[in-house]
């Protein structure tokens, strides 16, 4: 089958160049969770220069993308694919700016005093690099089934944001002098949360293009207690 | 959504050649239905049946049926009533070589309809439901063959809606028109389904994308998928099927 040899070597590309992007990504978030335990602003920094180059990645398979519908028509698989391409980069440079912002909060948490830290960030670290690693890795492969524990692992970093969210504001109460280093560290709480909700999307997206259907996972957190949300009924 | 043709266990032979292999496929009334395939898989002489113009064919044997309404075409239906109740509009427009007028008004004078009023009202409607009207109606007398390449078939809509069929049969009908006169054609179908069903031929895999509402992919004349027009071309289900929009074999 010979037919459309430079189209597929276009869309095999593609391919390789959004691993490769998401092989920088998870080298950014190698370096924050090095970076996060001893307050390196070094590393912090390095993260944030490097995001430059994950950018401009996104801008370039997305150029590609959009040339392959103009030119192409894309139908079936083939649209699957290019859709799904467009919006997973968006989410990996998402992740990638997430990365940055908790370098930022790094960075400002190295030139204040040391604070006890929620032990729960850790395996939020860990958690959410697992994520994003098995979701790039089942993009790449087509395996679907790397990728088959993402909502789980979701709930997991979920529960572990609410856990820090509690420990935190007792915390604020118990020491409000160290009130600025603990909302630091709440915000990183969130950044690495979401960096979990964009690799469930990532997951979703490869979902779309081996088997067709699209089913994004959108949280039912809020639900869980309506009590706190009556007032927009 | 009702259906308006059924067929049931179509075969065709051309002489020896079997084109046709057991196709079960139901048309739905007003649905656009769109036939894909590569050239010689039999998507043209399928649609062929449904109005029996390979009856035309030498050496053409059906068997199995097609209905239309419930009706037996090939049995218990007249060729002519068929032909008004499913009409045809072919890949290079062929108006008659005479006036507009007399082209919408030659298949309802071929019916009985003589009185000039009704011509009339009748080459006005057709126009209009063709959405020719306004291009026409000042140059009704004038030569038909005086017209675009874009015109001409719309006219042939026109002509063949003039008798008021069931079913408009289009078999690549915008293949030879430029882009400006295909979308012209293409919104055309969009409003005539509301009123008519159409079956059309298309090798224009974003045509039929774009306006049907179920497309059947034929391939050495069997029918390999049908569906939604949107699960064909967004996740089809048979490898061929997926092959051929994609254009990687045909």
């Amino acid at each position: 089958m010979a037919n459309r040899k430079e189209y597929d070597d276009e869309l095999r590309e593609i391919n390789v160049l959004i691993h490769e992007m998401g092989k920088e990504v998870k080298k950014s978030i190698d370096r924050i969770i090095h970076a996060f335990p001893e307050r390196d602003a070094k590393l912090a920094n390095e993260v944030m220069e490097h995001d430059g180059v994950i950018d401009k990645m996104e801008t370039d398979i997305e150029e590609r993308c959009i040339n392959i519908v103009v030119k192409q028509a894309p139908l079936a698989t083939d649209w699957r694919k290019i859709a799904s391409y467009m919006r997973m980069i968006s989410d990996l440079e998402r992740i990638a700016d997430n990365s940055s912002d908790i370098s930022i909060y790094i960075i400002k948490l190295s030139k204040q005093p040391e604070v006890e830290v929620p032990s729960e960030f850790h395996q939020l670290f860990l958690t959410m690099r697992e994520m994003v690693g098995n979701t790039i890795e089942s993009f790449f492969t087509g395996n679907i089934d790397l990728a088959k524990d993402i909502h789980a692992q979701d709930d997991i970093v979920d529960k572990g944001f609410d856990t820090i969210v509690e420990k935190i504001s007792a915390k604020i109460k118990e020491n409000p002098e160290n009130t600025d280093q603990y909302i630091n560290y709440l915000m990183v709480a969130k950044y690495i949360e979401r960096m979990a909700d964009h690799s469930e999307n990532i997951a979703s997206w490869v979902s779309f293009i081996v088997k067709g259907q699209l089913k994004m996972q959108y949280t039912d957190r809020y639900k869980k207690d309506s009590s706190e949300f009556q007032f927009y009924e | 959504m009702a259906n308006i043709i059924e067929a049931h266990n179509l075969n065709l032979w051309y002489g020896d050649h079997q084109a046709l292999k057991n196709i079960n496929l139901d048309i739905q009334e007003h649905k656009i239905t769109a036939l894909i395939g590569p050239s010689g898989c039999g998507k043209s002489t399928f649609m062929k049946t449904l109005n029996r113009m390979n009856d035309l064919v030498d050496g053409c044997r059906i068997e199995g049926d097609v209905r239309l309404n419930g009706v037996d075409i090939y049995k218990d239906m007249d060729v002519n009533i068929l032909r008004k109740k499913v009409g045809m509009v072919f890949q290079k427009a062929n108006p008659f070589p005479m006036s507009i007028y007399d082209n919408i008004a030659y298949g309802p004078r071929l019916h009985g309809i003589h009185g000039k009023a009704a011509l009339d009202e009748i080459v006005e409607r057709s126009l209009k439901q063709a959405a020719i009207w306004d291009e026409t109606k000042d140059r009704l007398k004038k030569n038909a063959l005086g017209m675009s390449g874009g015109q001409q078939q719309r006219l042939c809509i026109a002509r063949a809606i003039a008798v008021e069929p069931d079913v408009l049969l289009m078999d690549e009908s915008t293949s030879a028109l430029d882009p400006i006169s295909t979308g012209k054609i293409e919104e055309l179908c969009l409003e005539l389904k509301k009123k008519y069903t159409i079956v059309m031929v298309t090798h224009n895999m974003q045509q039929a994308n774009r306006i049907s509402d179920i497309t059947a992919f034929f391939l050495l004349g069997e029918l390999i998928e049908t569906g939604a027009t949107q699960d064909i071309f967004l996740n089809p289900q048979n490898k061929k099927t997926e092959e051929y929009i994609t254009g990687r074999f045909g």
